[in-house]
């Protein structure tokens, strides 16, 4: 990385937030980043302290190479850089990514599943899928009805107790995702709109006050859906057998191997007290309307809305 | 002298920590490897519950990396033990993997990337030649330079890995180039040698506990960049503190066997180190006896501050660590090859294409 | 089934789980294994063919170990 750092001539904001699990520091002289940051999640930051980090991160605004570069963004931790800078506006994404990067390559204390999560009552409904499943869509619109925000993309569990834990972020929604949720809901909260990242256009929907006034309370996993869109499917859920359900929560899991026996044993204790259903939809509202008449059969679930 | 080195000193100084402290202990240790160590130190000194919890998780995420890769480890060594007890070429674990191997206290939290392994050299073509039948390959593009680099004057094979796995086996016959200044008689070496086995049916040997400590010596201070060198120092003042209580005369031993082998300087700079950085706890008879193979004069001061500069940095990445493994990187290639060959090597390295940067990971979401 | 040995997960049907779950760990030859499996039922060629191929997908999962034993003039193995 050879971008010269320009002395910022503001002065560079600093604030402490907790992401479910997380505590972490962000740094910047960014001033429109701290503005997205804030919009987002104001009812996390903590004004006490002094803490102790999880993650210590700066986002560093740097003057490109050759002046016909325009100025980039450094996501930067513990000093150093693991990915190529960013175009500077798509800051507030970048270090969305660079989160998600940090939690992946450290948080191995928890089992950590590709899968949105939400929880309906006190119960948890796991939505595991590669990108492009539609499980954050799913896991936005179902929010937007009513269900808490654990993830939608990082299902966080304590493998001792299968517990699943909230980490409630801004729903990164692209493409053809972003208008299908307005279409779902005209009033979603939607953040400012990235037009060129490495995933295509972005807009992320705004975690609700309750998620996020909730974040440090676990949820029991009882429904286990592997999602699947497929355009102009007619609705359907398939009840799926505890072999294959492991098999395919297991791939799903990006730190399985890693944990061993530990998560071995922690698959199959969920895969025993999940309901565990194959779910193809194209319609956002069925979809969700289904979901949500699922959820309902179980008498356990408690304030589920309707 | 940074909070790392501090703690490792003496753990019962983070008693009294606050979150400050915490906040400037944890990357140090993230980037000296000894996440896992650190936390074996908190449960053995009862300081568990005066860490912040989000810290002792940070550590456990780290142990439960290293119980992974440890796994992946034995099952390699497991794997190529058997190729080799099939071949009849006799084989001895080395470092990180003799430890587990042989259930020493680094087992506890080592981490390791490869496997070490000593065969003797009449038998390493054959070793290599068996390995690459069964389905090793080389782990990279070595060009016949890279060859002639490591066959030659490294006496080890270029590292390979096994077509449905990813942990590196490195093949050695000797334990230091014979273009260094030191020579190891590596049949020595073998006559000291112990058997260790393992419940899932390993048999291998690993190193006399004198020679563990000088292979560590010599693999360190006799190596191509300290950079990382403080997991080694930590794992040298453990095991010689861990030899010296289970063994009777372990001090006399390695003196003499470190006579014997011709590693006395390297011994110097491992004690002193060790002695000066982590208080290493010896008898003053020993120090003083391994003291008097220090170097003359300036020369003894200005390598207890390089290495110091380098494995003690006050705060990660700073300029002047860069400069002291700049002049070890030398220093170590001079110990290594006499002056001729040097030169051509690190004109070679300089001028070598670089490798690409490596492309920007997938990440969730 | 999990292996510790290899840290890897495998999914067995049935034959070869009865057989990972109930092998002694003792060195057996085939034929005796086949036999002690079928107890008073004799095998056709497929069903013994079918034994032989579950044998082989354990090896290759590295969850069983298979030898070759030569008698030497001393009748020892």
């Amino acid at each position: 990385m050879d971008a010269t750092s320009v002395p910022a001539p503001l002065a560079e904001q600093h604030l402490i937030l907790d992401t479910g699990p997380f505590r972490v520091a962000v740094r910047s002289s960014d001033a429109a980043f701290f503005d997205t940051l804030s919009y987002f999640y104001r009812d996390c930051v903590r004004h006490d302290g002094p803490h102790f980090l999880d993650f210590d991160i700066r986002i560093r605004r740097v003057a490109g190479l050759r002046r016909l570069v325009r100025p980039q963004a450094l996501f930067e931790i513990d000093g150093l850089r693991p990915f190529e800078p960013q175009p500077a506006e798509n800051a507030f994404p970048s270090y969305e990514w660079g989160l998600n990067w940090c939690i992946a390559t450290s948080a191995h204390r928890y089992l950590m599943l590709h899968a949105g999560t939400v929880a309906l009552g006190g119960s948890g409904m796991i939505l595991p899928g590669h990108p492009g499943s539609g499980k954050s869509t799913l896991s936005a619109a179902l929010c937007l009805r009513g269900a808490r925000l654990l993830s939608d993309e990082f299902g966080l569990l304590r493998p001792e107790s299968v517990e699943l834990l909230p980490m409630p972020r801004g729903i990164p929604l692209k493409n053809a995702s972003i208008e299908a949720i307005q279409e779902f809901d005209s009033a979603a909260p939607l953040g400012p709109t990235y037009p060129k990242t490495r995933k295509g256009r972005v807009r992320h929907l705004r975690p609700d006050a309750q998620s996020l006034m909730q974040q440090q309370v676990p949820a029991v996993p009882r429904w286990l859906i592997f999602p699947k869109y497929r355009a102009g499917a007619v609705e359907s859920l398939r009840p799926l057998d505890e072999t294959d359900a492991f098999r395919q929560l297991a791939y799903n899991c990006f730190n399985y191997k890693l944990l061993g026996e530990t998560a071995f044993r922690a698959v199959g204790q969920l895969v025993r007290q999940m309901d565990c259903y194959s779910f193809t939809f194209s319609r956002l509202d069925r979809a969700v309307e289904q979901l949500m008449a699922l959820a309902a059969e179980n008498p356990a679930v408690a304030g589920v809305p309707q | 002298m940074n909070l790392l080195i501090r703690f490792l000193r003496e753990p019962q100084v983070a008693a009294d920590w606050g979150a400050e402290q915490w906040n400037a202990f944890l990357p140090l240790a993230r980037s000296a490897g000894l996440l896992g160590r650190c936390l074996s130190l908190l449960e053995q000194h009862g300081l568990l519950d005066a860490a912040p919890q989000r810290l002792v998780d940070q550590l456990q995420g780290a142990v439960n990396q290293t119980r992974y890769v440890q796994g992946q480890a034995m099952r390699e060594l497991r794997a190529v033990a058997g190729i080799m007890a099939r071949e009849k070429v006799p084989l001895l674990a080395l470092k990180g993997v003799a430890y587990l191997a042989a259930g020493l206290p680094p087992s506890g939290w080592r981490n390791l990337g490869d496997i070490d392994l000593l065969v003797p050299e009449q038998d390493i073509d054959r070793a290599e030649h068996a390995l690459l039948a069964a389905g090793w390959m080389a782990s990279a593009e070595f060009d016949s330079y890279d060859q002639h680099y490591y066959r030659d004057w490294m006496h080890e094979i270029p590292p390979l890995v096994h077509r449905d796995r990813q942990t590196e086996v490195d093949l050695h016959h000797n334990l230091a180039p014979p273009v260094s200044r030191i020579r190891i008689d590596a049949a020595s070496l073998w006559e000291q040698a112990e058997t260790v086995s393992d419940a899932y049916g390993l048999t291998v040997q690993v190193l006399s506990p004198p020679d563990i400590l000088l292979h560590n010596a010599v693999h360190l201070f006799m190596n191509d960049e300290l950079r990382g060198g403080l997991r080694d120092v930590v794992d040298f003042r453990d095991l010689f503190e861990h030899f010296a209580r289970v063994t009777p005369d372990f001090e006399q031993r390695l003196l003499a066997r470190s006579r014997l082998l011709g590693c006395d300087r390297p011994l110097y700079y491992a004690v002193s180190t060790a002695h000066s950085l982590l208080w290493l706890t010896a008898s003053p008879e020993f120090l003083a006896a391994v003291d008097a193979h220090a170097p003359a004069g300036p020369k003894k001061n200005l390598m207890a501050w390089l290495f110091e500069q380098v494995l003690a940095p006050q705060r990660l990445s700073l300029r002047r660590s860069d400069l002291s493994n700049q002049l070890l990187f030398v220093r170590s290639h001079w110990v290594r090859m006499p002056p001729t060959m040097l030169l051509r090597h690190l004109l070679h390295k300089l001028f070598k294409p670089r490798k690409p940067p490596l492309p920007t990971e997938e990440l969730p979401g | 089934m999990f292996d510790p040995a290899t840290g890897e997960t495998h999914f067995l049907s049935e034959l070869p789980a009865l057989i990972a779950t109930t092998l002694d760990g003792e060195w057996a030859p085939h034929a005796e294994l086949v036999t002690r499996y079928a107890g008073p039922v004799e095998l056709d060629a497929a069903a013994e063919a079918q034994f032989v191929a579950a044998l082989t997908s354990l090896e290759r999962a590295e969850l069983v170990e298979s030898r070759l034993f030569v008698t030497d003039p001393g009748g020892r193995h």
